[in-house]
């Protein structure tokens, strides 16, 4: 089954880069773009997270998940700053 | 009025569950039992993502931010009823005696789960009273336009 969730993660990862790319692309506003992509990381992580069995891969996915999360709550607490693709 | 001594009625039911229950087929019955809910989880948890990214593909065209908000927040209650899943699994996983290696792991994963569902909920409820909020206020700025 690890396999399989293996490979259901990096699909998952995968498809969070292009959507967060298409999301930019379509909107200019990297604060809208950015949290979308990385939740789907976080999702990609949860299910790499699933998938592993060892000490290395656990702290990896772990710290993944987590700075993912650090980065959308800050991107998201920090909304009245203006981030540089923000079409204004 | 003839009794027995409770101690040996103990004794006896042990015996009777230990045949009727031996610790390999309980051990077997809870893997599998893990394995199905950890799935179920995992499942959940992928199509949540396939669910927030048809719901992507559909508010694209508008190009509107805000629609973003509500595709993850689509994508967040999959995430959290998909961590729910595999909570109930790593507990699960604790009902046969397992080593303290497989025991750690059990409770570094079961920590960052708890963590990023505690995280995840709170998010939710923030993004929801915010959208709330949009659609309250929303009604009022169009009135305004000239």
């Amino acid at each position: 089954m690890s396999h399989l969730l293996s490979d259901l993660s990096l699909a998952v990862g995968a498809a969070a880069v292009v959507v967060g790319a298409v999301a930019l692309a379509a909107t200019r506003d990297l604060r809208a773009a950015l949290p979308l992509m990385l939740d789907l990381l976080l999702a990609a992580g949860l299910l790499r997270l699933a998938a592993s069995s060892t000490w290395t891969a656990i702290v990896t996915a772990a710290g993944l998940v987590l700075i993912r999360k650090v980065v959308t709550w800050t991107i998201l607490r920090n909304g009245a700053a203006p981030l540089p693709l923000h079409s204004r | 009025m003839i009794g027995t001594a409770p101690g040996y009625e103990m004794a006896m039911s042990n015996d009777v569950a230990v045949e009727l229950l031996p610790e390999e087929t309980l051990r077997a019955a809870v893997d599998t039992l893990v394995r199905l809910v950890e799935a179920a989880g995992a499942a959940i948890i992928f199509l949540g993502a396939v669910v927030a990214i048809v719901q992507f593909l559909r508010v694209l065209p508008r190009r509107d931010a805000h629609e973003f908000v509500r595709v993850r927040l689509t994508l967040g209650r999959f995430l959290a009823l998909g961590l729910e899943f595999q909570l109930a699994s790593d507990i699960l996983s604790t009902a046969v005696a397992p080593t303290w290696e497989e025991l750690g792991k059990l409770a570094a994963v079961a920590a960052i789960r708890t963590a990023l569902n505690y995280f995840l909920s709170r998010e939710i409820k923030e993004q929801e009273q915010a959208v709330d909020k949009d659609q309250r206020e929303e009604p009022s700025k169009t009135g305004n336009r000239p």
